[in-house]
C-alpha cells in the first residue's frame, strides 16, 4: 500500500462569521479559489497530477452548493480533468477531506489529491440546511436530540468543569492564538483573502483577543440555560444521564468556537508523485479513524477516534509530541485532555477555535496544518489532529514528519 | 341510524340518528350506511347538495368501543388495523370528494371522529349549544385522529395554530372552535339547519376543498422553511421532555403533521393511518381507552339509576 504524504497546506485568515466579518463580501467560491489557486501557485503544480479535490463543506446549499470543489476548480483554472467531491460529516469535514484523499492515494486509485474545507458561515448560516435529527419527530424522540451546547454543558457538568475552568480555557486559547499570531507561527499557510481589486480583505484572524480576561467572560450570560429549560433539552439530556442531576450551563459565546469564514487545503500524494513535480513530502499521514458515539452527549467522541487512530498506527497517547482538538466548546478540549491524560502544554499549542473560529467544513483541514506548522517549528515528529461532531462522531488522524 | 330527507331545492339532509341512545357514536354499522348513502347521493342526478346533521342534541361523539377494541383484537394484523381504520377515512374523503357541496350542522358535541367527519365537510355550522365540545381528544387516549382529522387540521390552520390542536387535543367550545378555525358559523340552534340550506342554496360552499384546488399551499410556515424546522425541533423536545419518551401518541401526531405537510393529501392520509393503527393496538392505548369506556359506562349507569 503506498503512503500518503502532506506536501503542502495553506488557509485563509478566519474572519468573523457576521455581516460585518472582513470575509462577508467573499463569496465561497472565493473562499475556496483562493486556497486552491494558492496550492497550486506556491509549488508551481501542474494541476493535471491532481485527481480529484475532496472538500468538506457543511451547508453545501445556495450558492456554497452544487458541488464546490469543482466549480471552484473550474474557476481557479484547474486542468478540466481535475475532479471535485463535497463531503459532509458536520464538523469533522474538513479533516475527513484529508482522510478521504488520503485513503484515495493508499489505495494506489489517485496519485495526489486535494483535501479542503470551505465555509462561509457569514453567507449560508449554520443550521440552514434543515435536516432530520433535530426536526423529524421519528428521529428527534428516537436518538434522544439534544443541540450541541446542551450536550457541551452535559459534559461540562458530567466532569466537574465549573465556569472558573470553562473560562480559563477559553482565556488561554485567545493568548496563545495571539502569541502565535505575534511570532509569525501561522506565516506559513496564510493565504491573504484579496477583493476584485486586488486589495487584501483579510490576512490575520479576525476574532483573537491578546487581551482575552477571565474577569471579562465572567459577565457573559449562559448560551444554553433558556433552552435547556424551555423547551426542555436538560430533561431530554436527563433520559440518557439521570446521574448528573441539575446541568450546570457554563458555556457562552466566549468559551465556545466562533461562527467564523474561512477554507483551507491540503495537496496529498505518492512520494513518486511528489518527486515527479519536484515537491518535498512535509509528512506522512500515519493513521486516522472515524467512529460514532452515544448521540446525546454527542461531543466526547474525540478520545474513541483518537484511540481507534493511534490503535490502527500501533502508537499509544504518549507517542504524539502535539494535538489539536477542536475547540467547539470549551468542556470538549478539557475532557479530550483528561480522557486521554495530555497535558495541556501540548494541545492547541497556538489556540484554537475559541479564539480563532470554525468554519464549520473548514476547520479540520485547517487544524492539521497548524499542528504540521508547529511540528516544524519545534523540530517535532508526530501530531494528532481530532474534532467533535455532531450525532456523536468523532474524527482523528494522525501525522508523522518525514 | 341513518335517514335522509330531501327537499324541493335537492338537498339532501343525512340525519345521524342512533336509535335507543342519546348520543352518537362511530361503529362499522353506521360506517356501512354511511358508505352507501354517501355513493348514493353522489350519483343522484337530481341532489345539489348535502347537509350532515345529527338528530340528537349533540352531532357524534367518536368511534365506539367495539372499533376501538376490536382494532386490537388478537387476530387483527397490523396491516388490517390500517386498513380498517382506513376504510372511515375513505368514507370521509369520499364526502370531500364526491362532487356536491357537503355542509355539516352540528346541533352540538363533535368529538374525535365525529369532528374528523366535519373536517371532512365543506363548510361547517355549529348551533349555539352552550354544551357543545369540539376537539380532537384521541391524544388522550394514546391514539390519534386516524380520518383524516391530523390532516385536514393541518391543512386549514397551518404547522403553527394545528400543533397545539392536535398534541394536546383539549376539547374546545363552539366559540374557542371557531376562533381556531375549526368550524365555520356559529348559528342559533332553531337557525341551524334554515342557515345550512341557505349557505348551499346560494352557491356559498365550494364542493371542492382548498387542499385539491391545484397549486395548494399550507397557510403560514412553509413546511421545508427554516421557521417550521424550528417550530418541530421545539415541539419535539417539548413533547420528549414532557413525556419522557414514554408516550408513543403525540410523537406520532407530530410525525403525521411532519410528514403529511409534505406530502398530497391522499398519501398524508395513509400515513396518518397507518400511525394510527400502531398506536391503537399497543397496550397502553388499549389500557387507556377501556379505562375511558369505563368511565362513560359509569357516567351513564350513573345517569340511568
Amino acid at each position: 500500500m503506498p503512503d500518503a504524504y502532506i506536501f503542502d497546506h495553506v488557509r485563509t485568515p478566519r474572519g468573523r462569521g457576521k455581516p460585518d466579518g472582513a470575509l462577508h463580501a467573499a463569496t465561497p467560491v472565493h473562499l475556496a479559489t483562493t486556497v486552491l489557486s494558492a496550492l497550486r501557485d506556491r509549488s508551481a503544480l501542474d494541476t493535471a497530477v491532481v485527481s480529484d479535490i475532496v472538500m468538506g463543506v457543511v451547508m453545501p446549499i445556495g450558492e456554497q452548493g452544487q458541488c464546490l470543489p469543482r466549480i471552484a476548480a473550474l474557476r481557479a483554472g484547474y486542468d478540466d480533468e481535475v475532479a471535485g467531491v463535497q463531503i459532509n460529516r458536520f464538523c469533522g469535514s474538513g479533516l475527513e477531506a484529508v482522510n478521504m484523499a488520503s485513503a484515495k492515494v493508499m489505495a494506489g486509485q489517485a496519485d495526489m489529491v486535494i483535501g479542503a474545507g470551505c465555509e462561509s458561515m457569514s453567507r449560508i448560516p449554520i443550521l440552514s440546511d434543515g435536516g432530520a435529527w433535530s426536526q423529524d419527530p421519528d428521529v428527534a424522540f428516537a436518538t434522544r436530540f439534544v443541540p450541541q451546547g446542551i450536550s457541551a454543558d452535559l459534559i461540562a457538568t458530567k466532569w466537574g468543569y465549573d465556569r472558573a475552568a470553562v473560562d480559563a480555557f477559553a482565556v488561554e486559547s485567545h493568548h496563545r492564538a495571539a502569541r502565535a499570531w505575534a511570532e509569525g507561527r501561522f506565516a506559513r499557510s496564510i493565504v491573504p483573502v484579496t477583493d476584485a481589486i486586488g486589495e487584501v480583505m483579510l490576512d490575520r484572524d479576525e476574532t483573537v483577543r491578546g487581551n482575552s480576561s477571565v474577569d471579562d467572560l465572567a459577565r457573559l450570560k449562559p448560551a444554553f440555560a433558556a433552552m435547556g429549560a424551555d423547551p426542555g433539552f436538560d430533561a431530554i439530556a436527563r433520559l440518557r444521564y439521570p446521574e448528573v442531576g441539575e446541568i450546570a450551563h457554563v458555556h457562552h459565546a466566549g468559551n465556545s468556537s466562533g461562527i467564523v469564514d474561512g477554507a483551507a487545503a491540503v495537496l496529498i500524494g505518492t512520494r513518486e508523485a511528489g518527486d515527479a513535480a519536484g515537491l518535498k513530502p512535509r509528512a506522512r499521514i500515519r493513521a486516522f479513524a472515524e467512529i460514532g458515539s452515544e448521540p446525546t452527549i454527542m461531543l466526547t467522541a474525540p478520545s474513541f477516534a483518537a484511540e481507534k487512530a493511534l490503535k490502527r498506527a500501533g502508537m499509544s497517547a504518549a507517542d504524539i509530541d502535539l494535538y489539536e482538538i477542536n475547540e467547539a466548546f470549551a468542556a470538549v478540549a478539557l475532557r479530550f485532555i483528561d480522557a486521554l491524560r495530555l497535558d495541556p502544554a501540548q494541545v492547541n499549542v497556538n489556540g484554537g477555535a475559541i479564539a480563532m473560529g470554525h468554519p464549520l467544513g473548514a476547520t479540520g483541514a485547517m487544524i492539521l496544518g497548524t499542528v504540521l506548522d508547529e511540528l516544524e517549528r519545534t523540530g517535532k515528529a508526530t501530531a494528532l489532529a481530532t474534532l467533535c461532531i455532531g450525532a456523536g462522531m468523532g474524527v482523528a488522524t494522525i501525522i508523522e514528519r518525514v | 341510524m341513518l335517514r335522509t330527507e330531501i327537499d324541493g331545492d335537492g338537498i339532501a339532509i343525512l340525519i345521524l340518528d342512533q336509535p335507543g341512545r342519546s348520543v352518537n357514536t362511530l361503529g362499522w354499522a353506521l360506517v356501512d350506511a354511511l358508505e352507501a348513502e354517501v355513493e348514493r347521493l353522489a350519483a343522484d342526478g337530481a341532489v345539489s347538495g348535502i347537509i350532515v346533521t345529527s338528530g340528537k342534541s349533540s352531532f357524534l361523539a367518536g368511534a365506539d368501543l367495539a372499533i376501538m377494541n376490536g382494532l386490537a383484537a388478537p387476530d387483527v394484523t397490523l396491516p388490517e388495523a390500517a386498513r380498517r381504520i382506513g376504510r372511515m377515512g375513505a368514507l370521509f374523503r369520499r364526502l370531500e370528494t364526491c362532487g356536491k357541496p357537503v355542509v355539516a350542522a352540528a346541533p352540538g358535541t363533535a368529538l374525535g371522529a365525529g369532528l374528523e367527519l366535519m373536517l371532512a365537510c365543506h363548510h361547517r355550522l355549529v348551533a349555539d349549544n352552550p354544551k357543545g365540545l369540539f376537539g380532537l381528544p384521541e391524544v388522550t387516549l394514546g391514539i390519534l385522529p386516524g380520518a383524516g382529522g391530523t390532516q385536514r387540521v393541518l391543512r386549514r390552520l397551518g404547522i403553527a395554530a394545528a400543533l397545539p390542536i392536535l398534541v394536546d387535543g383539549r376539547p374546545m367550545t363552539a366559540a374557542e372552535a371557531q376562533a381556531a378555525g375549526l368550524i365555520d358559523v356559529i348559528v342559533a340552534s332553531d337557525d341551524l339547519l334554515p342557515a345550512a340550506k341557505a349557505a348551499l342554496r346560494e352557491g356559498r360552499v365550494s364542493p371542492v376543498a382548498p387542499w385539491d384546488v391545484k397549486g395548494f399551499r399550507l397557510p403560514g410556515l412553509a413546511p421545508t422553511s427554516t421557521a417550521a424546522g424550528d417550530l418541530f425541533a421545539v415541539w419535539n423536545a417539548r413533547v420528549l421532555a414532557r413525556t419522557k419518551g414514554e408516550d408513543p401518541a403525540p410523537r406520532a401526531i407530530l410525525s403525521c403533521v411532519f410528514e403529511g405537510a409534505r406530502l398530497p393529501m391522499d398519501k398524508a392520509l395513509k400515513v396518518e393511518r397507518d400511525y394510527c393503527a400502531a398506536l391503537i393496538q399497543s397496550p397502553q392505548a388499549q389500557d387507556k381507552i377501556a379505562a375511558f369506556f369505563a368511565r362513560q359506562a359509569a357516567k351513564a349507569g350513573g345517569a340511568a339509576s
